[in-house]
């Protein structure tokens, strides 16, 4: 029979290239000036867009969304119709997943640095653009899904299974902790709160690291081994266990972020076990892919494609193991919060996402322009300074990490902390917080030379915009019957989708669903109440700002936590924080218990300059809190919003808000005068400043629990909370 | 309101026992299924990536 002659698409695998290594540099770049910021922080100035609390969200998400997202498209558009025998089933749809994505991490670019925010890590984009990355990526989904469909190669290879468990996972994670109800067009509250909106969110927040950084890339190294070792991969059956195993136990693995905090005991047990077990298949994967080049060593000391993929698939097997590791109650104890936890991702971003990006820019570039690569040289210069980079990034941050957090920990031998100031902490790694700067630099160099290198390759050659290539079409689809399960699976695109989406629904439900259904999972507090609309304002300026990139809400059971901050935090005192606040690094102190610690003046000092009352503090100030006014307008629109997802305001008290907001802010304002606080410097200090509503959030924060406080008493309005909230107001636990 | 929904659903409690079984049972079947197999079942599709067209029939069963 005939073969079929068809043409792949080099100009889409082209621009993703292009898109990668574009944002893959600007995202290094933002990266390098947050870690100025941690050494100098007066670097750039105080202009509120280019503060550290807003640019620390555009580098994770730049990193992770432009360099690496762009990076899976680049390898799946490359690698799955090669793999499939067929051309991508829609160039139209090719065409709007790529320039919707570039749209998406452009409207990223533009929002974060304007404090647009949902402060939910690597989930920060607002619900429009929400919406835009739903579209985008289902148009993803079909355009993969068809392509497969249409398909020349009777079998499914294994790189494809990883690609379909990316698309599908990543669209059950999305939709699911986007779960939101818009207050107005940029702002929005997610409709969970405190413990179930932190469950949700990491078991978002770990499964992006699993099944965006994770599964496409793994597909990747099932292709470009095999390909750039000219060999097949050392174990297809292996494969086969890596893959379910992995799918599987992973959806389970993410309350390992959230040990000893007021998460349920036993979602947090299950998070520590199933973290343990992910070693087995991780590390299946990762031998599979080193043990494909037994017998080809040679060609790695000569190949630089191959010297980024076994650098990267090295890396992941440190991270893979680290990982587990990190997720044994006392080794998180003192990891947990601390740089350490940053030198952990990035060994994983700058050498597994890198490196095999890397490989697959220097493996697929010279081969779309039918060239060879300009500068194998200059390839291995890239190479060391990307490993180099690396290794100066993340020794003195497992160095710095390690140590701070031990110096958190120490008491005298009278049973007091050894070091009270948080301060203290701080300078002892600032050398480190240097450190860790020069290897972000030595990285990016790299990077600049392997965009010198592309381009001069490109110049050199041609771009062969369709290639053409040649296969029988599949006369009969139906498996053949001597073939096992399996085997037969790998011929069934339909039922293979389907049988993943059920395998990773699992773990999401059982232990999601429990802390939904079972009220003793979040013991209630009577005393704690919801926010006033005033601080409900503080509360958002406070994630418009990004506070919470470097301030935990959240103090764990331990001694040297109570100490230092206060009474631990409880699950019942979260229940109407929409979204969840807890931070995951503290570059500061918690702040849990910071209300009521200081006087109201120390809060607007602070603000303005945190050296007056800090000295050697490395928070940035923030003057403009003292001469922007804070948002009445929306106010009432963002009140109703807080009670569509559960917060027991009356019906209409929306009304009455904007005068109980002016009132407290009135009083606060009222107070600082007296205490001889008309003017900071020269700034008028009235009333409709940003700075009021914040002090007010900052004062209420967890004073709750004492049960003597009244939010509401002497504000002007009638009727607050609603009579059924009252009525099901349950007993103190 | 979910909650509402999760609640009615009767029984609840016993399904991650019943997910656990049955997936502790895939994992043991897949594992037996492929020692048994061997490696040799495997070695054609395995070198899938590395076929281009002089390859003759992609693995059809024409």
């Amino acid at each position: 029979m005939a073969a079929d002659i068809f043409y792949y698409d080099n100009k889409i695998v082209k621009k993703f290239g292009i898109a990668t290594i574009f944002w893959g540099i600007i995202g290094f770049l933002v990266g390098l000036i947050v870690a100025l910021k941690l050494i100098y922080p007066d670097f750039l100035g105080f202009i509120p867009e280019l503060s550290y609390g807003r640019l620390r969200p555009l580098h994770t998400n730049a990193v992770i969304f432009a360099f690496a997202g762009n990076a899976i498209f680049y390898g799946v558009y490359y690698s799955l119709p090669r793999l499939c025998k067929a051309p991508m089933w829609s160039n139209a749809l090719s065409k709007i997943n790529f320039w919707g994505w570039q749209a998406i991490i452009l409207s990223a670019v533009i929002t974060l640095p304007l404090g647009i925010t949902t402060s939910k890590e690597y989930a920060e984009l607002e619900w429009p653009i929400d919406i835009a990355i739903t579209i985008i990526w289902v148009i993803f989904g079909i355009n993969m899904l068809m392509t497969i469909w249409k398909r020349r190669e009777k079998h499914i290879y294994v790189a494809i299974w990883f690609y379909i468990a990316t698309f599908v996972t990543v669209a059950v994670l999305h939709l699911v902790n986007s779960v939101e109800i818009p207050a107005t067009l940029l702002k929005s509250y997610p409709i969970y709160a405190g413990v179930q909106d932190a469950l949700v969110q990491w078991w978002y927040g770990h499964n992006a690291v699993a099944f965006f950084l994770t599964t496409p890339f793994l597909g990747i190294m099932y292709y470009f081994i095999p390909k750039a070792a000219n060999r097949p991969i050392f174990s297809y059956r292996l494969s086969i266990v890596h893959f379910w195993s992995l799918i599987f136990i992973y959806i389970w693995a993410g309350p390992h972020h959230l040990l000893y905090t007021a998460l349920p005991g036993w979602a947090q047990a299950l998070g520590t076990v199933f973290s343990i077990m992910l070693i087995a298949p991780s590390w299946g994967g990762m031998l599979n892919g080193l043990l494909t080049l037994r017998g080809a060593w040679d060609k790695v000391r000569e190949d630089p494609v191959l010297k980024f993929l076994v650098v990267g698939i090295t890396a992941y097997g440190m991270v893979t193991f680290e990982g587990p590791m990190l997720s044994i109650g006392n080794v998180n104890a003192v990891a947990h919060y601390s740089d350490y936890i940053i030198a952990h991702v990035h060994l994983g971003a700058l050498l597994w996402n890198g490196g095999l990006t890397f490989a697959m820019l220097y493996y697929i570039t010279p081969r779309i322009y039918k060239t060879k690569l300009y500068s194998t040289k200059l390839a291995n210069v890239h190479f060391w300074f990307a490993t180099m980079g690396a290794v100066f990034y993340v020794i003195p941050m497992y160095w710095g990490g390690i140590t701070q957090s031990l110096m958190w920990k120490e008491f005298t031998s009278e049973g007091l902390l050894q070091y009270p100031n948080f301060l203290t902490t701080i300078e002892q790694i600032r050398p480190m917080y240097i450190l860790r700067a020069v290897g972000g630099t030595l990285f990016i160099t790299g990077a600049c030379v392997s965009v010198y290198n592309l381009y001069k390759t490109a110049k050199s050659g041609v771009l062969v915009e369709q290639e053409e290539d040649q296969a029988q079409p599949i006369v009969d689809h139906t498996p053949d019957k001597s073939e096992s399960w399996h085997r037969k699976l790998e011929s069934r695109p339909v039922q293979f989708t389907a049988l993943t989406l059920v395998v990773i629904l699992i773990g999401g439900i059982i232990e999601y669903v429990p802390t939904a259904v079972v009220d003793s999972n979040v013991p209630t507090i009577e005393s704690v109440k919801p926010y006033t609309p005033l601080e409900v304002e503080g509360r958002d300026i406070y994630i418009a700002e990004g506070c919470n990139n470097c301030h935990s809400q959240m103090i764990r059971p331990f001694r040297s936590e109570t100490e230092r901050y206060g009474e631990y935090s409880k699950a019942g005192e979260y229940v109407y924080d929409h979204p969840f606040l807890w931070g995951s690094k503290r570059t500061g102190p918690d702040l849990h218990r910071i209300g009521g610690k200081y006087p109201d003046s120390w809060h607007l000092r602070h603000m303005y300059d945190p050296h007056s009352t800090s000295p050697g503090s490395i928070m940035p100030a923030y003057p403009w809190l003292l001469t922007q006014d804070m948002d009445i307008e929306s106010i009432d629109e963002r009140i109703s919003a807080l009670r569509t997802v559960g917060v027991p305001y009356a019906r209409g008290y929306e009304d009455e808000a904007l005068a109980d907001m002016k009132a407290q802010a009135e009083e606060i304002t009222n107070r600082l005068h007296q205490n001889g606080f008309k003017e900071v410097e020269g700034i008028e200090i009235t009333s409709e400043k940003k700075v009021i509503a914040i002090i007010a959030y900052l004062q209420r924060m967890g004073i709750d629990i004492k049960g003597d406080n009244n939010p509401f008493e002497g504000l002007p309005s009638s009727k607050v909370l609603s009579e059924d909230a009252r009525e099901n107001q349950p007993k103190n636990n | 309101m979910y909650k509402e929904v999760l609640r009615s659903i009767e029984g609840i409690g016993i399904f991650p026992s019943i997910a656990l079984i049955l997936f502790l049972g895939f994992f043991i079947g897949l594992i037996i299924y492929l020692i048994k197999k061997g490696r040799a079942y495997f070695q054609d599709i395995a070198r899938l990536p590395l076929e281009d067209y002089d390859d003759a029939n992609n693995n059809h069963t024409t």
